[in-house]
């Protein structure tokens, strides 16, 4: 027996029934979430706007070409996010593979535990450019941790899992991230707490 | 004291993920990139899922004087209450037909057997004593094992280098630098060192420091600076080839080193192909523009084939450094993808070229192996998914690709949106005839996989390390890892929270 899927089912009297130009509609669906794409992989990068474009360009790209899409429309945008979150994630290894070991050293003396951020207006596109600026500051690991953790809201095994460590090393890795996170921001902008 | 929480980081979730409107350019650029794409690509579900008009909204029946609302609703219950049930029991057969036949989520299949699944044998671990327990595994290299440690909290990078005795775990030797890359041989241990600025932060340099250490006692024996372009930023092919260290640069610069003094014996270039512009940050602040390129190199019968982003072989003498020839072995010209990562291993009659490769039915990775003199392909597979690759000295191949598998819409209404699965490949790579393969099967963490010829070892679970014999008997471990393991001879040495634990194989 066939079994005609829901999505497969126009419900709609003939007459306002349109043969829609299924490429045209798939291009102009797609293009309507570039910006969403975009303005996730902005402040997750340090708001570099050609690597930004090149992330969005790779996601929607590797949508496209892939055999296994979402079969009911509300999927589509967690789908792509699920694909933009590993180029991200396939960002953060490469930039770490390619400077392992570089750098980022901290003088022991500046790991003093600071204070923690104050409540920050986070509609307000100046203190959002400040938190971008100052994620870029970090190091590259502990800005993807950071990204991960909090942006994303990864749970830490996930967050172990996307940079290879254990989990107790992630934890490690994230209480460090925060620490230096709260130092540049009250070298730039004050202990307002 | 300020005790270290995270509630005010939390402040940041779902804050970062409002759209931004991008160039105009950009925009215009992807909207012709996406419609070329459809020309190519035969992504129908895509295509129809998106062009589906949405029924939301429009699907209410609205009731006539024939339809009372209440038979209407009865209908419309019994027939979907007696087509769920039909497909819930036909998509549950499915499933179970597709992922049933453990053990463990996977069942061995010998290749030449009649699927017969071999036997499942437990083996356990036990920890080296004297390994320092944050270490980061490296390798094992003339019986003496390599960690790298973490300088402490303050550094993040790894940095301590230490080197032990793989079957006592004594101490031999450590050394605290900001050095990278390893290959080693006949007792040598050759390794880069970085520049890195005053701050501690990346320095910007065209320069880069090789150096040789005595495996046993760590001593230096010598260390030579090279001149390659953009070297920092990506890792050189670095191998030792009788008494010379060759080493291949990112940018198609190659250079080779007396592997006694550390002496230039010759340079040369070829073209790197295909490359791609990124903005790096250099220090300070610093942003440098810099071009990274595939390329991938491997010594063959005396000459060393390097094999660019474009696909063109070149072909070098080892003794003189001379190109000997070079032709265009066309690997990539069907790839969708501007940027190739290619990976090149020598076999005993041949190389062995992988790639990933787009198309309109998703990642497949590429094996291509053939003659590098002439070129000839001797064999080549194409594996569906995008997969991670070992290759041992005698030539046989372990490839563990990687897929989404999709749940029917049906399960997706339970929360059911599908798996991640593995298929594990067994390639001989004097034939690219299959040794062993598994059945697709779950992947429940991210996987590792790795042979020495004897066998081949994979992570598909998170607290179980499987490895297979050439007649298909799979052996497990039960352990955690907090790294990559290292298979050395009939050991397999395993990274876990606890320190490093050996496992001996049968």
């Amino acid at each position: 027996m066939d079994i005609a899927l829901s999505r497969d089912v126009d419900v709609r009297p003939v007459s306002q029934r349109k043969r829609a130009p299924a490429e045209s509609s798939a291009v102009t669906t797609l293009a309507h979430v570039i910006p969403r794409l975009y303005g996730y992989f902005y402040p997750r990068i340090g708001g570099n706007r050609s690597l930004a474009e090149d992330l969005t360009q790779d996601t929607l790209l590797s949508a496209v070409r892939s055999a296994n899409t979402p079969s009911a429309e509300a999927e589509l945008m967690p789908w792509l996010f699920s694909i933009a979150r590993n180029k991200l994630i396939d960002h953060y290894r490469k930039q770490d593979r390619e400077r392992r070991h570089l750098g980022q050293r901290v003088d022991d003396d500046e790991f003093e535990l600071h204070a923690g951020l104050p409540d920050l207006d986070l509609e307000s596109v100046p203190v959002r450019d400040e938190v971008i600026t100052v994620l870029n500051e970090l190091n590259p690991r502990f800005h993807a941790a950071i990204v991960l953790r909090y942006f994303d809201g990864c749970d830490v095994a996930t967050v172990a899992q996307a940079m290879f460590l254990s989990e107790t090393a992630t934890q490690s890795l994230l209480a460090r991230a925060r620490n230096s996170f709260r130092a540049i921001w009250i070298a730039r902008n004050g202990d307002s707490r | 004291m300020t005790h270290d929480t995270d509630h005010d980081f939390q402040q940041f979730r779902g804050k970062f993920d409002s759209a931004m409107v991008p160039d105009a350019a950009f925009k215009a650029k992807m909207e012709k990139l996406l419609n070329a794409e459809h020309q190519h690509v035969a992504a129908e579900r895509v295509s129809s899922l998106i062009a589906s008009p949405s029924t939301a909204g429009s699907a209410t029946v609205v009731p006539t004087r024939r339809n009372h609302p209440l038979m209407v609703a009865a209908a419309v219950l019994m027939v979907f209450a007696v087509v769920a049930s039909s497909i819930w029991v036909l998509s549950g057969i499915m499933l179970e037909g597709e992922y049933a036949s453990a053990p463990g989520g996977i069942a061995t299949l010998p290749a030449d057997a009649s699927g017969t699944p071999g036997p499942d044998i437990e083996l356990t671990a036990s920890l080296l004593q004297g390994i320092d327990k944050n270490g980061y595994l490296i390798g094992i290299f003339n019986n003496v094992l390599i960690t790298q440690s973490s300088r402490g909290e303050a550094d993040t990078w790894s940095t301590i280098i230490r080197g032990y005795d793989a079957e006592s775990g004594d101490l031999l030797w450590e050394s605290e630098e900001y050095m990278d890359f390893y290959t080693a041989e006949g007792g040598v241990l050759i390794r880069q060192r970085y520049t890195v600025s005053k701050d501690g932060s990346l320095q910007a340099s065209d320069t880069t420091t090789l150096i040789a250490l005595d495996l046993r006692t760590g001593e230096s024996l010598w260390s030579t600076e090279l001149d390659f372009q953009n070297l920092w930023v990506s890792s050189p092919n670095t191998m030792i080839i009788d008494d010379s260290v060759i080493a291949v640069s990112n940018a198609g610069e190659i250079v080779a080193l007396s592997l006694t003094s550390g002496q230039i014996q010759w340079q040369s270039s070829v073209d790197p192909g295909k490359g791609r512009t990124e903005q790096i940050s250099a220090g300070d602040n610093d942003l440098r523009e810099v071009t990274i390129y595939s390329l991938a190199a491997v010594a063959w019968n005396n000459q060393l084939a390097v094999i660019n982003g474009n696909g063109t072989v070149y072909l070098i003498d080892i003794v003189t450094g001379d190109t000997t020839g070079s032709y265009d072995k066309a690997l990539f010209t069907d790839n969708q993808v501007p940027f190739a990562y290619i990976d090149a291993i020598a076999l005993s009659h041949g190389i062995l070229v992988s790639h990933d490769h787009m198309s309109s039915d998703g990642i497949h990775t590429m094996l291509v192996a053939f003659d590098p003199e002439t070129g000839e392909t001797l064999w080549e597979r194409n594996l569906e998914g995008s997969g991670s690759i070992d290759v041992s000295d005698d030539g046989s191949i372990a490839v563990n690709t990687h897929i989404w598998k999709q749940s029917n819409w049906l399960m997706q209404l339970i929360g059911n949106h599908g798996y991640s699965t593995f298929q594990l490949h067994w390639i001989d790579g004097n034939t690219g005839n299959e040794i062993l393969t598994t059945e697709r099967g779950k992947l429940e963490t991210s996987p590792f996989t790795m042979t020495n010829g004897s066998y081949v070892c994979t992570r598909t679970k998170e607290t179980e390390i499987s490895c297979y014999d050439r007649n298909g008997t799979r052996y497990f471990i039960t352990t955690t890892t907090s790294g990559t393991p290292v298979l050395a001879d009939g050991m397999l040495f395993v990274p876990t929270d606890d320190g490093i634990a050996t496992v001996q194989l049968p």
